[in-house]
């Protein structure tokens, strides 16, 4: 219930927000004060809400901006990220650093490896230990040169022999028995090439007597392999073959190679 | 009020931007991330295996060796290392039986009835490997 007061000069009921005596028209001075007052309080705390109000406007925008031009940068990194990381040739020369890293740090591990293969005689082992770890292109495995490239040539032949009894799609998409052939012979031909001396001299490379012995048994190793396959004569030396002649005999006789097949 | 309706959006449509720049990154660097090594899974042997290229699965166990791949660290593999020991082998074998070097041709052989002993469900696909190679 409203408080009531009494108009000072009739002595009528007033209520507390009767800026004037309803029944006698005369100033209520406490009511007029209050309402002034409470104007007064309105209109301030309109002036704080407008305040507040621009201040959380603000603040949203600033912090949706902040979102959108985060969110932007994020995009412009990921696409060049995704640029740099699908580019094989960067992704390739990036892994060549690091084995490179790898390879300095750590070359007498890896030349451990390779004399444990090079003693077990271990070809296709020894091939793909290489290619594996790149070391080919390594300064630190210069002494071992010849016996990368050769054991390198003993695995292509073996891998050209086996596909060619394997008959596989993927290597026969357009390629004929005499292609592989010829391929087989071009790494015979490779493996007179790089245990010549003419290589050794311009690779500047040391040959110890066990490197020596690795490249004689794997030059024999690959010639008997072909020998058997192609079904040649026994006696043959295809190392005293022209790669052409090589060709040649190995395309006559590349039917043998799959047998009955 | 429109304002915050078209920041919103804008957010909106650059989330979805970002995401799909992201899966797309994280597809390229599954199918086309590059290491040092070459490793070959287990379901990619499989599958060589299944193709019948032989040649290459001996050339990925070798690869696989080098990347911590073996017998040991792995057992899983074990049928799928001994099985290309034993076409490596058994290609050697045909070689040393006809050229005539007994030794050799023995110790081939008991490299490869090793390798099978090992060999628990490609044992099976050592008779089409004798076949196919014309070793015994």
């Amino acid at each position: 219930m409203e408080k009531t007061y009494k108009c000072k000069y009739c002595g009528n009921n007033l209520t507390i927000t009767d800026a004037v005596c309803p029944y006698c028209g005369k100033e209520n001075e406490f009511g007029k004060a209050l309402i002034a007052e409470i104007d007064e309080k309105k209109s301030e705390l309109e002036e704080v809400k407008k305040v507040t109000k621009r201040k959380i406007d603000f603040s949203t925008r600033t912090a949706k901006l902040t979102i959108i031009l985060a969110l932007m940068i994020a995009i412009i990194a990921v696409y060049f990220y995704r640029i740099w990381s699908s580019d094989l040739d960067i992704q390739y020369a990036r892994a060549d650093v690091e084995t490179a890293l790898d390879l300095s740090k750590n070359s007498n591990g890896y030349k451990a490896i390779l004399d444990d293969l090079i003693e077990k005689r271990a070809y296709l082992e020894l091939s793909n230990f290489e290619l594996n770890n790149h070391l080919m292109h390594s300064d630190a495995f210069d002494d071992y040169y010849s016996v990368f490239q050769c054991s390198t040539c003993y695995d292509a032949i073996y891998r050209g022999i086996m596909e060619m009894i394997e008959h596989t799609d993927y290597v026969y998409n357009d390629k004929t028995d005499e292609d592989m052939a010829a391929d087989i012979a071009n790494y015979v031909d490779g493996l007179v090439t790089f245990s010549s001396k003419e290589e050794l001299y311009y690779t500047q490379e040391r040959f110890t007597p066990e490197k020596s012995q690795y490249i004689d048994d794997i030059k024999k190793e690959a010639s008997d392999m072909v020998i058997v396959f192609f079904g040649l004569d026994k006696d043959i030396d295809l190392y005293s073959m022209s790669q052409d002649e090589i060709t040649e005999l190995l395309q006559e006789n590349c039917k043998n190679v799959r047998g009955a097949d | 009020m429109k304002k915050h309706l078209v920041l919103n959006i804008i957010i909106g449509i650059l989330s979805v931007v970002l995401a799909a720049g992201i899966v797309q990154l994280i597809f390229v660097k599954i199918f086309f991330g590059v290491s040092n090594n070459y490793k070959t899974d287990n379901s990619m042997l499989y599958y060589e295996l299944q193709q019948g290229w032989y040649a290459e699965f001996v050339r990925d166990c070798y690869c696989n060796k080098y990347c911590g791949i073996t017998e040991e660290t792995k057992p899983e593999y074990t049928d799928y290392i001994e099985f290309a020991k034993y076409y490596e082998t058994a290609a050697k074998y045909r070689v040393y039986s006809e050229m005539g070097y007994e030794d050799r041709a023995k110790e081939a052989l008991s490299q490869m009835d090793e390798a099978k002993a090992k060999m628990t469900e490609l044992s099976a696909l050592t008779d089409k490997v004798d076949k196919m190679l014309q070793c015994r």
